[in-house]
């Protein structure tokens, strides 16, 4: 724990110190160790989200010690098929074969190119375009041209291959990799996540329906946090509160920098939006409702991932930081495999106008997320404030609270540290 | 409907500058639409890309059969089979379109600028027509940089009856798979 722990202390003022980066006289570094003392007065230093020696320091830290999602099983439905993605700052190629999945380093051993250059397909063998050296799609190196001409002595193919990495796990349809060879089971590491990530799933085989992928201009981590917020749901989504539809909302921490927002779901958003809304009402109702009992789940998984069930929509996300502020999302739309065509449309229908980069919540997301960071860029030397709900922050908190994103940083801090 | 902004500046539906009156003046509307469907689909092009580009969004509906079907899909969607688009409207949908953006997306004023090439149109029906378009769209933020938004097709079914031509079916396959914040329907 840091700085009071998952309590936090209450409000003050204490500013980080700030370096001067040598190389850079007009940008300000940041070093991690100043950061807690930040954190310890429910404030994020602006620089966590701008500084480039820091976003270089969590891709080799966070990005390389844990494990990061990397695509979905579904992506990869038969034995050859691959996708090309990031883990952090390292591409790498996702591929499925006979005795499972593996993830290696999508850079040729030769001279560097990237060998997959696809961003999916489906192939027993990849060759890079320069050379021509041909890995298998789980890594190894088959074929070298002139391999004659090579030296008898250090040449080695088994030595040549693209690296793997040490651990590869699937869980929840959800295909997560490590670099870290100690790193603990994906069952720990995810700990209670994994069993809302099954209520979610139910256990049942999910299809992939499609999918959205927009740029953000801003930091990866403001888009976690923006998962993590229930504050601002009901302010800058205008279009929920007036509807009646996010209501009884909780913020749950979860262990490990895990969090989830959950709030129950609405079978008649008509009749609910008349008694608890603002006298506003649409024409077509079906992009929010479903007949689903239960609770709607927005579960953010450290670090990189967000898996949203809201009305009939199961939406993974992948997010892939591309840079200190430009960050890559990928967001997959899922239905139970015994769909029907009807609810597959849908489910996909509330995606697109809902929760997608032009839907009624997507969007505003994106351009306040977009403002954020444009705001920090400015200002180096301030804060973020999310005090929100420090003074009764347990377990179960209210929707309103900011207490995910302090338990967020909480762990951040804990692994760039190490 | 226009809105006075706090400067005093006259603006339309999506914030941007009014311009509708000059080119009001500048359209003219076939007299017997049903005689001439390639006037007449040349007539419904402009009148949706004129009321985006001067944010009319009740001209924008006014483009649509009331039991239409408007969807917005990025390409590689459409490759792999995908159902997932970027707007998805049915019938009655369009109208919460309209209302979603005119009363509760933020957004800094923009305007649209679309470039069309259309092909040849095809009778599928009694009075039921099918044509394909390529598009470039250029969007203008805040009154600053204008800049290339997006390129794709237009796939539409068009319904023309002597009084009016309305599109039943617009399916705007987008180029880009990876997409930004656009707010209002391309």
């Amino acid at each position: 724990m840091v700085g009071g722990g998952l309590g936090f202390q209450k409000e003050g003022t204490c500013m980080p110190a700030l370096l001067e980066d040598d190389k850079s006289p007009n940008k300000w570094s940041i070093e991690v160790s100043n950061i807690s003392a930040s954190l310890a007065m429910n404030r994020v230093p602006y620089p966590v989200y701008t500084d480039e020696k820091l976003f270089s320091r969590e891709m080799a830290t966070i990005f390389r010690s844990g494990w990061v999602n990397v695509g979905l099983s579904s992506e990869l439905p038969t034995v050859e098929s691959y996708r090309t993605t990031s883990m952090g700052s390292d591409q790498v190629i996702v591929s499925r074969h006979e005795d499972g999945v593996t993830v290696c380093r999508n850079v040729c051993s030769h001279k560097g190119a990237v060998v997959g250059r696809e961003e999916r397909g489906c192939a027993r063998y990849l060759t890079c375009i320069y050379h021509q050296w041909k890995f298998r799609n789980s890594g190894e190196l088959s074929a070298v041209p002139k391999v004659g001409s090579m030296p008898k002595n250090g040449f080695q193919k088994e030595g040549l291959g693209l690296e793997a990495a040490p651990r590869v796990a699937e869980h929840g349809g959800i295909i997560f990799a490590s670099w870290n060879p100690d790193a603990p089971p994906i069952e720990q590491a995810l700990a209670e996540a994994a069993d809302e990530l099954g209520e979610i799933t139910q256990g049942e085989p999910h299809d992939l329906i499609g999918r959205q992928r927009y740029i953000l201009n801003a930091n990866w981590k403001i888009y976690l946090e923006n998962a993590k917020d229930g504050y601002h749901a009901g302010l800058l989504h205008k279009l929920l509160p007036a509807l009646g539809y996010y209501t009884d909302t909780r913020a749950i921490v979860l262990p490990n920098g895990h969090g989830m927002l959950r709030w129950p779901t609405s079978a008649d958003l008509r009749t609910k939006s008349q008694s608890h809304g603002r006298g506003v009402s649409l024409q077509d109702y079906s992009v929010l409702e479903t007949t689903r009992e239960g609770w709607n789940r927005v579960l953010t998984i450290f670090p990189n991932t967000l898996v949203s069930h809201q009305a009939d929509m199961i939406l993974v996300r992948q997010i892939v930081p591309l840079a200190v502020n430009k960050t890559l999302i990928i967001q997959n739309g899922l239905v139970p495999s015994s769909s029907t065509l009807e609810f597959r449309e849908r489910s996909a229908r509330q995606m697109a106008n809902y929760q997608g980069s032009s839907g009624w919540v997507g969007h505003d997301d994106i351009v306040a997320m977009n403002a954020q960071q444009v705001g920090m860029e400015s200002y180096q030397g301030g804060e973020t404030y999310v005090a929100l709900g420090a003074d009764t922050y347990c377990r179960d908190n209210s929707g309103e609270s900011e207490a995910l994103i302090r338990s967020f940083y909480d762990h951040w801090l804990r692994t760039m540290g190490e | 409907m226009n809105d006075v902004t706090s400067t005093g500046q006259r603006t339309n539906n999506m914030g941007a500058p009014a311009n509708t009156t000059r080119i009001e003046a500048e359209h003219r509307t076939p007299r017997d639409l049903a005689a001439a469907p390639r006037e007449a689909i040349a007539w419904l092009l402009w009148r949706y890309a004129r009321s985006i580009t001067n944010g009319d969004l009740d001209g924008w509906l006014a483009c649509f059969d009331s039991d239409a079907r408007y969807k917005v899909i990025t390409d590689d969607n459409v490759a792999i089979g995908g159902l997932v688009g970027l707007m998805d409207d049915r019938g009655p949908g369009l109208i919460d379109r309209v209302t979603v953006i005119r009363d509760y997306l933020n957004f800094v004023p923009q305007r649209y600028r679309h470039l069309l090439w259309t092909g040849p149109e095809e009778q599928v029906g009694d009075n039921e027509w099918r044509v394909d378009s390529h598009f470039v769209i250029f969007r203008t933020k805040d009154y600053g940089v204008t800049e290339f938004m997006a390129s794709g097709e237009y796939n539409d079914r068009i319904r023309i009856t002597p009084n009016d031509s309305q599109f039943t079916e617009r399916t705007v396959i987008v180029d880009a798979g990876i997409v930004a914040d656009w707010p209002y329907p391309l």
